[in-house]
């Protein structure tokens, strides 16, 4: 289990992560939201030790990870940008990797190579995607029981986007391995991560599995002859409005609230199918939601 | 710090400039023996009684140029990893930073060992198979290579001590250059102004002491040591004469050899303890650390305007107000430029939360 307890850290003065606490159990898939400048990718780069913590502790099966670097034989971070594989051929790069992780699986690595097309050419011919995926499949070949991914889809073309998820959700089910995903896509969370991190100004807004997330909220189509009928309802947030008809998210006690939109008379009342980007853009979207 | 993944990436990185450094060591260092011979051949034809004659050489190129590579080196290793996240990339896995860090000290010490001592057998093959063994000892030539070895560890190991507190690589070359010439630099500009030329009266006796002091623990100072020794003509003549004594009046092996470990003795621990604070959200920018930046500047900003000053002082014949004129106006050039650039990245720099 990676635990985070107290974690702060302060760039140039400036705080950007504050008194962060977590734990992520090992097996799970969990994903880490927020909004740009929220402190993901600072958040991710303390975990693994690059950044130093202003405060606080990262401990992986209760080991400290700044203090004993070691520990993090069990951890690979694959970063959203690959600069630094560039220099190398891919050769190199697997015998790179093997000389680091003693579980490193040559022979996997190699032939998820082969299934995903990647030449072993020099990286430097790469795309991004390709890079990209090449990291990935370095990263789970070496057998480490946490994977952290920052970006990892950023670039890759929907089919190989979508391959990569599977790749993903396989090796976690059949390996057990602990996945943190920070994205920008809400959508890949929704499908492969059964925990979502809210991140939001440098603190944790929330930490629930995407299944209590999406029972506590609820969206709804209204429209009212005059007036809204929710305007009284401090658990109703608007997601959007057209003329009369407004799409609301209730968050909480959805059952009591649904009862006394229908007291209020609407012309009509539709439940909808949720996203977890409406979820997002409601937990985080501040008064810059579209409304 | 003997990790085999960490020296791997330190060939990958540094693998261009270390073959610079070995065609640099084994040409240019055993040049000098070229020149000995040159003037034992011209003596013999053109003056068959000379008794002894002092044969002189400059160090510039001979260690000037690897000692550049060096420094070079050193921020390859360290301002270069930063730019392209591969200290990153080491620091996110299972690695100690010291263990970096001594990896990459390692690993430029031993290749200056290494190339050294080929460079030494080039010599010695030299000395030993031509007519330079006759009129002269290997000791001059053992004294050079010992300043070279010395030279490039305190190089390179300044290096990577400023490549701790450096964003890049341009700036850690920067200030490395900078800081192999500081105490020499404040002398001249201090000597050279004419505004403390006229606060000086009397004898110059303890500026001039003070001068030399400073220009004898420059860096730079040893790249440019001109050496000096007999040649001896054996056996009738020189009976009295010792083939291959130090005629030279600049400082003497000791404490050349004291200076350059006081270097390496101060930089190698100081560049271990900041690296491990090192300060990896800044990799990009010109200073890790935004609290140094205001002494940064201000330092930069009064030597580039005594610097403007002194210019201006000798091309516009001395007076006070040239000075004053050159000092104020580069000062206020260079606060402008500088104050923009630090605020700034290089390309690749990172600027995410």
């Amino acid at each position: 289990m990676i635990e985070v307890s107290n974690l702060r850290k302060s760039i140039d003065g400036k705080d950007i992560l504050l008194d962060i606490h977590f734990q992520i159990p090992k097996g799970s898939i969990v994903g880490l939201l927020g909004r740009n400048g929220a402190g993901k990718t600072t958040l991710l780069r303390t975990l693994v030790g690059i950044l130093k913590p202003t405060a606080g502790t990262i401990t992986l099966e209760g080991v400290d990870i700044i203090q004993q670097p070691e520990a993090k034989e069990k951890v690979v971070y694959v970063p959203d940008q690959h600069t630094f594989l560039s220099g190398y051929k891919v050769k190199e790069l697997v015998a790179f990797y093997a000389s680091i992780y003693p579980e490193f699986d040559k022979e996997k690595c190699l032939g998820l190579l082969e299934l995903y097309k990647l030449p072993s050419t020099s990286v430097r011919s790469y795309s991004k995607g390709m890079k990209a995926l090449l990291a990935i499949i370095l990263a789970f070949a070496t057998g480490a029981e946490y994977i952290i991914l920052d970006e990892p889809t950023s670039g890759l073309d929907p089919i190989v986007k979508r391959q990569v998820l599977k790749f993903i959700l396989n090796e976690v089910a059949e390996h057990g391995t602990t996945v943190l995903i920070s994205t920008h896509h809400l959508d890949e969370v929704e499908k492969i991560a059964d925990t979502v991190i809210f991140l939001n100004g440098g603190t944790i807004e929330s930490i629930t599995s995407l299944e209590a997330t999406k029972e506590q909220f609820t969206k709804v189509q209204v429209a009212f002859k005059e007036g809204k009928g929710f305007e009284h309802l401090p658990n109703v947030k608007i997601l959007s409005q057209v003329g009369k008809v407004s799409t609301i998210l209730v968050d909480g006690d959805v059952g009591a609230t649904l009862k006394r939109l229908e007291a209020a008379g609407p012309l009509f009342m539709e439940e909808l199918p949720m996203s977890l980007e409406d979820i997002f853009i409601t937990t985080l979207g501040g008064d810059d939601y579209v409304a | 710090m003997w990790h085999k993944a960490l020296w791997m990436r330190n060939y990958k990185k540094g693998g261009i400039v270390l073959a610079l450094l070995f065609i640099a060591m084994v040409v240019l260092v055993p040049a000098p023996i070229m020149g000995v011979r040159q003037q034992i051949e011209w003596m013999l034809e053109w003056n068959s009684t000379w008794k002894s004659i002092s044969h002189q050489f400059a160090y510039t190129f001979f260690v000037g140029i690897p000692a550049l590579l060096v420094i070079v080196l050193g921020a390859v290793l360290i301002g270069g990893e930063r730019k392209n996240q591969g200290l990153d990339f080491l620091m996110g896995m299972t690695f100690k930073r010291r263990d970096i860090f001594l990896s990459k000290w390692w690993f430029g010490f031993l290749h200056i060992v290494l190339f050294t001592l080929v460079a030494t057998v080039i010599l010695f093959i030299n000395y030993r198979f031509t007519n330079v063994r006759d009129y002269t000892a290997f000791m001059p030539f053992a004294q050079y290579l010992w300043v070279l070895f010395l030279v490039l560890t305190s190089s390179f190991t300044l290096s990577l001590l400023v490549g701790t507190f450096t964003g890049n690589t341009q700036s850690q070359v920067l200030l490395t250059c900078v800081l192999a010439v500081l105490p020499i630099a404040i002398y001249f500009l201090i000597w050279g102004s004419p505004l403390v030329g006229l606060m000086i009266t009397g004898p110059h006796a303890r500026e001039y002491r003070l001068g030399l002091f400073l220009l004898d623990i420059s860096l730079v100072n040893f790249f440019n040591v001109r050496q000096s020794f007999t040649l001896a003509e054996n056996p009738v003549f020189s009976t009295t004469i010792i083939a291959g004594e130090l005629l030279s009046g600049f400082p003497s092996i000791p404490f050349i050899s004291a200076i350059q470990l006081i270097y390496i003795g101060i930089s190698l621990p100081l560049g271990i303890s900041l690296f491990n604070r090192s300060a990896n959200e800044n990799n990009g920018k010109i200073l890790l650390y935004k609290k140094l930046e205001p002494y940064y500047l201000w330092v930069a900003v009064v030597l580039s305007a005594m610097f403007g000053g002194t210019l201006a002082g000798s091309v516009l014949l001395g007076t006070w107000s040239t000075y004053f004129i050159g000092f104020f106006i580069t000062g206020i050039f260079v606060y402008w430029i500088l104050s923009r650039i630090l605020n700034g990245r290089f390309k690749n720099g990172r600027d995410r939360a």
